[in-house]
């Protein structure tokens, strides 16, 4: 039995449900396949939540080995990764996770200028990552799309932009920056996932949550440095391929319970504060309204990356396309 | 003027490099105050205006990385990189020839590190030059990534020479067997470290 | 060599080139890239090295590091600075070691404003060591009582540690700030304690011998209008700063902008500002600023470094394998991040250690709010330890002055240590110290 030295990476802590997924079912799985061979056993050096670097540098650190494998946060690689970002172009699309990470593994499989988006910057794309559907959070009630006008709402990059129909004013700030910003008044509320607004207590600032359902997109993957996947033996080649592919399932499964059960636990916790959760699902003529008024986000997203000689239209195309192919009808057709 | 004075002035720090490690330390100080006038229109125009500014938070990110480099050869050249004197000051008083060739030594392992910075640099710039590489998000706020890195492969490049002259300077003391005259690791341009500290009040 | 042998050798290493002066960021970055070197080989120790230099400083909060500084030298600079020392000095002057019970009081208020131990330091150490020095405290004590209160800076809120412990631990973290109050004025009221003790027990720590009392030009007796007026400039600017904050017109990170600003304008009206001062005030800010962030750059390095041995996770898997009883686990908890505390950063060390050591706590059945506290605190101790104690060489940065040693500010620190132990001790034994507010928010 020969045994394989490799470094896990990522920039956030395990408690984070799809980093905490690479001890608890990605490297089982490897192990697992490997132990049933029986050649090769792999040494783990696990170094997870920024001890090996930040969320600003995922995708080079892989790619230059300082971690062996990581989680990739394509989302945040705009630059690097630009047809990548489809889907934060394309708001209301779907808001099912395990379809959207099914549409993307094919394209990645399919359209060879994605595909290089991994392999481009020396790393092997294993499994994908998506996001739960986007809500916005305030810490008024929201009745109608009206009383969001004008108003300071938090949003990370793009996500700004799906603000415009709304006249609110978008606010830069993450994760960790939100329930400051909200609590002293510099945002009234965020446009988040209830996976991420549970974790960071949002909720406790801003009770009033409103269904607006902006969609899911896709956020990244755990990938492998490419030189060091080419070194292994076939065998372990296939247990990385194969357990990344358990990985994009049990993620997506897991995605797809945790909305709901995330938005209750919520419910739960704040039950007996001052301000408990109120959750709303906005109504489907003011949604309708919403989507009606998005700026052709997704045409601005072709231009920009026509520019630099990708296939962006097709692109496109192809992903709407899957998404019909697979019965669901987007709510807009950005192609 | 002499090689020998342009490179390494006469006692006072008035060489061209001198001029060149001030002049990319008022750069720095430049984007401080840039940074700190950036931030407060931000806050302005949002507060007024509604209106916040885009790209402050990546501007600001971005900026801290180039203010270290740009005043990072100046930090070093006044002697304010810090470092442990436990040892070393009392040791140079006793053995005057040995703790400047080990402070030789600690100025040449700053250079090779230095070094290092700038060799693994150099083809991160590449890149981003060839691919066009940029900070932000398309549709709302874009800055490319090459001032930056040069910045950075530039001013690692100057702080190599820094550290060179610092470390030639005191091997010529180690030759000349020199005592030691400050408490601290011996510093360079006391004279001009003194001005710079008149900012402050007077203690 | 096994990665946990390059591991040993690389912190015994670290700890002896810093020891006999090597420059410490230098230091780090040597043996971080020859450990790194021994493990893989020399072009991924280029590559990293590459890495941290350009990605580890990419963060909107340590662009507030420098404009927290800038203020706290325009500060220095406008005369507010003095002005409230003297102040403070005339109101406790009965008092045996009444600056150093002001330097306390005022970081305190500062803390207030700022989310980084490091910026209290820096500014305190252009604030206060002067005035102190200038009424005959020795230097040892001056920047002592300076390093030891900057401390504050992470228990008050806001905080970034608090922050970072708020999302790994998955607390809220407006709970913890709330939670950091009580301990932040403890361990206030223990560095005061602390500084009376000395006062009465060991004067030779705390006054120069020989030194004439200064007399203050305005006589010994000003008006209280005339105290009042010389007090008015530091509320202002601590209005505009608190002010702002809780009315939501900016964040905490952004409050050093507008703090610095305010400054500026507040120099500029007291006519205690020309551009040439201004722009050695810039130049100075760089100074002390660049010193911080490249240590803060050099240990990102140093941390992954470690974090590729596998050191630190054998070593805590190890501790927290020993099947021990509550008190054991805590005790050896807050020893072993105390004693990581000597090497790395205070947010390496939460990065580090939280990940094994939470899962742990809850098992224990911990409330997770005031172990946060501890641990905050516990971390913070590190900030003035030896070797590596960030906020001691803050101040030997800030202060520019070559017959202050750095082993001298370790010492004057040294009584401030014990009186963070001891509270340290008291929150760990007392957790409704901690909780009792948060949970009532
Ligand atoms: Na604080
Ligand atoms: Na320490």
């Amino acid at each position: 039995e020969e045994t394989i030295n490799l470094t896990v990476g990522s920039s956030h802590p395990t408690t984070i449900p799809w980093v905490g997924m690479i001890p608890n079912v990605f490297i089982p799985e490897v192990d697992r396949i490997l132990a049933e061979d029986g050649r090769y056993e792999v040494n783990w050096t696990e170094a997870y939540a920024g001890q090996l670097y930040g969320a600003n540098a995922t995708l080079t650190s892989v790619g230059d080995g300082i971690a062996d494998i990581g989680w990739v946060f394509s989302y945040l690689e705009g630059s690097r990764m630009p047809l990548s970002q489809l889907s934060a172009y394309t708001p209301f699309t779907t808001s099912d996770p395990e379809l959207i990470l099914d549409v993307f593994l094919d394209l990645i499989d399919q359209q060879p200028e994605l595909a290089d988006e991994w392999e481009g910057n020396n790393v092997v794309f294993l499994g994908g990552t998506a996001s739960d559907t986007y809500d916005i959070y305030t810490n008024f009630p929201v009745n109608d799309l009206s009383d969001l006008d004008g108003r300071r709402i938090s949003a990370p990059g793009v996500l700004g932009v799906w603000l415009d129909p709304v006249n609110a004013t978008p606010v830069d700030g993450t994760l960790a920056s939100y329930y400051t910003d909200i609590q002293t008044g510099v945002s009234e509320g965020v446009v988040t996932l209830a996976t991420g607004a549970l974790p960071a207590r949002i909720y406790e600032v801003a009770p009033y949550i409103t269904q607006v359902n902006l969609g899911v997109v896709f956020s990244g993957g755990i990938a492998m440095n490419l030189d060091r996947f080419e070194s292994l033996p076939a065998v372990v080649q296939d247990a990385m391929k194969q357990a990344g592919a358990v990985y994009t399932t049990a993620h997506g499964r897991d995605l797809a319970e945790r909305y709901q059960s995330s938005l209750d636990r919520m419910v739960e916790l704040s039950a007996d504060s001052n301000n408990p959760v109120v959750v709303t699902p906005l109504s489907d003529e003011q949604r309708q309204a919403w989507i009606d008024g998005m700026p052709n986000l997704a045409q601005q997203w072709v231009d920009n990356n026509e520019a630099r000689n990708l296939p962006a239209a097709d692109i496109l195309e192809a992903y709407m396309d899957a998404i019909r192919e697979r019965g669901v009808q987007p709510e807009r057709a950005w192609d | 003027m002499n090689v020998k004075s342009l490179l390494f002035g006469q006692g006072t720090g008035n060489s061209l490099f001198g001029y060149l490690v001030d002049g990319l330390n008022a750069a720095g100080s430049l984007l401080i105050f840039a940074i700190m006038a950036l931030i407060c229109a931000d806050v302005l125009s949002r507060n007024i205006f509604n209106q916040p500014i885009d790209g402050v938070a990546e501007m600001v990110a971005a900026s801290i990385v180039m203010i270290v480099f740009l005043q990072l050869a100046s930090t070093l050249r006044h002697g304010r990189l810090a470092q442990a004197d436990i040892f070393i000051y009392g040791f140079t008083v006793s053995f005057p020839r040995i703790g400047r060739s080990l402070t030789t030594l600690y100025y040449l392992a700053g250079a090779a590190m230095l070094g290092v910075v700038y060799q693994g640099t150099v083809p991160v710039l590449m890149r981003a030059i060839d691919r066009n590489q940029f900070f932000g998000v398309e549709g709302v706020f874009t800055f490319p990534v090459w001032p930056i890195r040069t910045v950075v492969v530039f001013c690692a490049a100057v702080t190599v020479l820094q550290f060179l002259v610092l470390a030639v300077r005191e091997a010529i003391c180690v030759y000349r067997g020199t005592p030691i005259h400050s408490p601290a690791a011996p510093k360079a341009e006391h004279t001009e470290n003194k001005a710079a500290q008149q900012s402050g009040e007077p203690s | 060599m096994t990665g946990l042998e390059i591991g040993l050798v690389a912190v015994v290493v670290m700890l002896v080139l810093i020891y006999i002066g090597m420059h410490i960021s230098i230091a780090l970055m040597l043996v971080s890239f020859g450990a790194i070197a021994t493990l893989r080989d020399s072009g991924l120790a280029t590559r990293m090295v590459a890495a941290a230099a350009n990605d580890s400083l990419g963060s909107y909060l340590y662009g507030v590091v420098p404009l927290f500084v800038l203020m706290g030298l325009l500060v220095v600079v406008s005369g507010v600075g003095r002005d409230t020392f003297d102040v403070f000095q005339r109101l406790l002057r009965k008092v045996r070691g009444g600056l150093g019970l002001a330097t306390v009081g005022a970081n305190g208020i500062f803390a207030s404003i700022t989310g980084i131990s490091v910026a209290s330091a820096a500014v305190f150490t252009q604030v206060a060591v002067p005035e102190m020095r200038r009424h005959g405290y020795t230097p040892k004590f001056s920047v002592g009582v300076v390093a030891g209160s900057s401390v504050l800076g992470m228990l008050i809120p806001p905080s970034l540690l608090m922050i970072v412990y708020g999302v790994l631990a998955e607390q809220s973290v407006g709970r913890m700030f709330i939670a950091g109050i009580i301990p932040g004025l403890i361990l206030a009221v223990s560095f005061c304690i602390t500084i009376m003790v000395l006062a009465y027990a060991f004067p030779a720590f705390m006054n120069q011998e020989g030194h004439q009392p200064v007399v203050d030009p305005e006589g010994d007796n000003p008006s209280r209008l005339a105290l009042a007026s010389k007090l008015i400039p530091i509320l202002i600017l601590m209005l505009l700063v608190l002010g702002g904050l809780y009315s939501g017109f900016f964040t905490p990170t952004e409050a050093g902008a507008v703090g610095a600003c305010g400054a500026l304008v507040l120099a500029l009206a007291k006519r205690r500002l020309t551009w040439g001062s201004f722009y050695k005030v810039l130049g100075e800010t760089g100074h002390v600023a660049v010193s911080i962030l490249f240590l803060i750059l050099a240990a990102s390095l140093y941390s992954r470094m470690l974090a590729l041995t596998g050191l630190p996770m054998s070593v805590a898997q190890w501790v927290t394998s020993l099947d021990l009883a509550v008190y054991e686990f805590l005790f050896l908890y807050l020893l072993v991040v105390i004693l990581m505390g000597c090497i790395i950063d205070s947010v390496s060390i939460m990065l580090i250690v939280l990940p094994i050591v939470l899962p742990i706590a809850q098992f224990f059945g911990l409330d997770l709010i005031w172990f946060g506290v501890i641990t905050v605190v516990a971390v913070e101790i590190g900030l003035v330890t030896p070797p590596f104690g960030i906020s001691v060489y803050t101040v030997k940065a800030s202060l520019n002055d070559d017959t202050v040693s750095v082993k001298e500010i370790f010492k004057g620190v040294t009584p401030f240590f014990i009186a963070m132990l001891c509270a340290l001790f008291v929150l760990t034994l007392f957790p409704a110290l901690s909780t009792t507010l948060a949970y009532m928010y």
